[in-house]
């Protein structure tokens, strides 16, 4: 056989299931020698091979078996059931989680509550995540079984009675610029991470950062830092909720949730230049600390006991300056062009 | 100009889909007689039919694998090549797409006299 034929076949039938590659292969490479002369040159041959366009596209044509998962088909099906179920195991473990370990806490005699309620939260939050994550992989799976024994999700019943009417004073147009799902995921994020940091803050002293190997352990922050970054973040946290609960009454471009999102932009980035710009944000003892381990290949952890990191603050305010006005540019857009 | 090609890109799109829904008819109906793949291509061709050798032979084996061909190797001649022949199966089908086919032709015939009263 021609070695630029069998090249072009081996490429096309290494895509292909066993079954099908030799029985390919033979009717392939009879059909490529029909396409051809008697004496045929490598240039008559190699225009042939290229009329058969790419070796793995032409495998994709040769496939029988489907090559995707979920097709559109039960597509729609599978991101609604997904909508509402993932959101649900998670708050469910989160809540369940929470209630557990302090329970368990309590019981076995921990009275800090600080260490209970921050050990609980990362229980939760860890416990909520893996059980998401589980619950995706089972329903994508469920997804798949049913694509491929074909049964009929799209064909249930359905009644026209159960629909709901189209809202009265809202134009097509206007509706779910901001989806419901996006606006909730995000006040829950936005609590979660306010939580987190406050606890972090509260706990600064009692709670600290164990350092590899050593043994012993030091707080991140310094003291005087901790009562500003509560107070940025509670402001941030409020303001923020403002902007989303409006974006729930009114859930597309307007003026008043373009002011609101310029406000919340504005209040962010100067709460986050306010904490950076502070004399004293980390332990100073932490650092001396990190100062005297040898690290060895952990250049990111040299370079963070190295102290240097103030000298970013001026690129990091940058950033967040050009991210603010990117984002307050992008409401005026969207709330103009309505 | 970038409306003309637009309508070029769309009008070639619909061409495209029309020709993919009478494929089958057609390759069926070639195959009364047996015939190997690049026989099979020259005679679409010939007909105006517009299809690519890298569309037709993996076709020919799904048409095959859905059992409304059958296939056979000739080992008689130098070159051994896979003949495909239409089935009873398949001539069930195809005699169900033909008439699915006249009626649609049927339709669009009479739109096309009603706009022409």
């Amino acid at each position: 056989m021609n070695p630029l034929i069998q090249k072009y076949v081996y490429h096309v039938v290494r895509y292909l299931p066993e079954r099908d590659q030799e029985d390919v292969q033979k009717e392939l490479t009879a059909n490529i020698y029909d396409m051809l002369s008697d004496n045929s040159t490598d240039e008559e041959i190699k225009k042939v091979l290229y009329s058969l366009g790419k070796p793995r596209t032409l495998a994709e044509n040769y496939r029988q078996d489907k090559r995707y998962l979920i097709s559109p088909a039960y597509y729609g099906e599978y991101v609604h059931l997904l909508k509402w179920l993932l959101p649900l195991v998670a708050i469910i473990m989160f809540t369940l989680l929470i209630f557990i370990t302090s329970i368990e806490m309590i019981a076995s005699g921990t009275t800090n509550i600080y260490t209970i309620i921050w050990r609980s939260l990362f229980a939760g939050l860890g416990t909520s995540f893996s059980a998401t994550y589980q619950t995706l992989v089972i329903a994508t799976i469920v997804f798949v079984l049913i694509e491929r024994h074909n049964i009929a999700l799209a064909d249930t019943a359905w009644n026209l009675d159960e629909l709901s009417d189209p809202p009265v004073d809202q134009p097509l147009s206007q509706k779910a610029t901001f989806p419901l799902s996006t606006t909730i995921s995000s006040i829950v994020l936005a609590i979660l991470t306010a939580l987190f940091i406050i606890l972090w803050a509260l706990t600064g002293t009692s709670i600290p950062i164990s350092i590899k190997g050593t043994g012993d352990s030091l707080a991140l922050f310094d003291t005087t830092f901790l009562l500003p970054l509560i107070m940025v973040t509670l402001i941030i946290l409020v303001v923020h909720l403002v902007e989303k609960v409006l974006k729930i009454v009114q859930p597309s471009w307007t003026i008043s949730t373009c002011v609101a999102t310029i406000i919340n932009c504005i209040v962010q980035a100067a709460g986050w230049i306010f904490l950076l710009t502070r004399e004293t944000i980390f332990n100073s003892a932490f650092f001396s600390r990190l100062q005297t381990i040898d690290w060895g290949e952990f250049d990111f952890m040299q370079f963070i006991s190295s102290d240097n990191l103030a000298k970013w603050n001026t690129a990091i305010i940058v950033l967040i300056v050009l991210i603010t006005f990117c984002e307050i540019f992008y409401a005026l857009y969207k709330t103009l062009k309505k | 100009m970038g409306f003309a090609m637009n309508e070029q890109e769309l009008l070639q799109n619909f061409i495209t889909e029309l020709r993919r829904g009478s494929l089958t008819l057609a390759i069926l109906a070639s195959l009364k007689m047996p015939h190997y793949g690049y026989a099979l291509l020259e005679i679409l061709q010939a007909k105006h039919i517009d299809i690519e050798a890298n569309t037709l032979y993996p076709l020919l084996r799904r048409l095959e694998s859905q059992g409304l061909l059958t296939s056979s190797w000739d080992t008689s001649e130098s070159r051994p090549r896979k003949y495909y022949v239409i089935n009873d199966y398949g001539r069930t089908i195809y005699a169900a797409l033909l008439k699915e086919w006249k009626e649609i032709q049927s339709t669009i015939s009479q739109f096309e006299k009603e706009d022409e009263l």
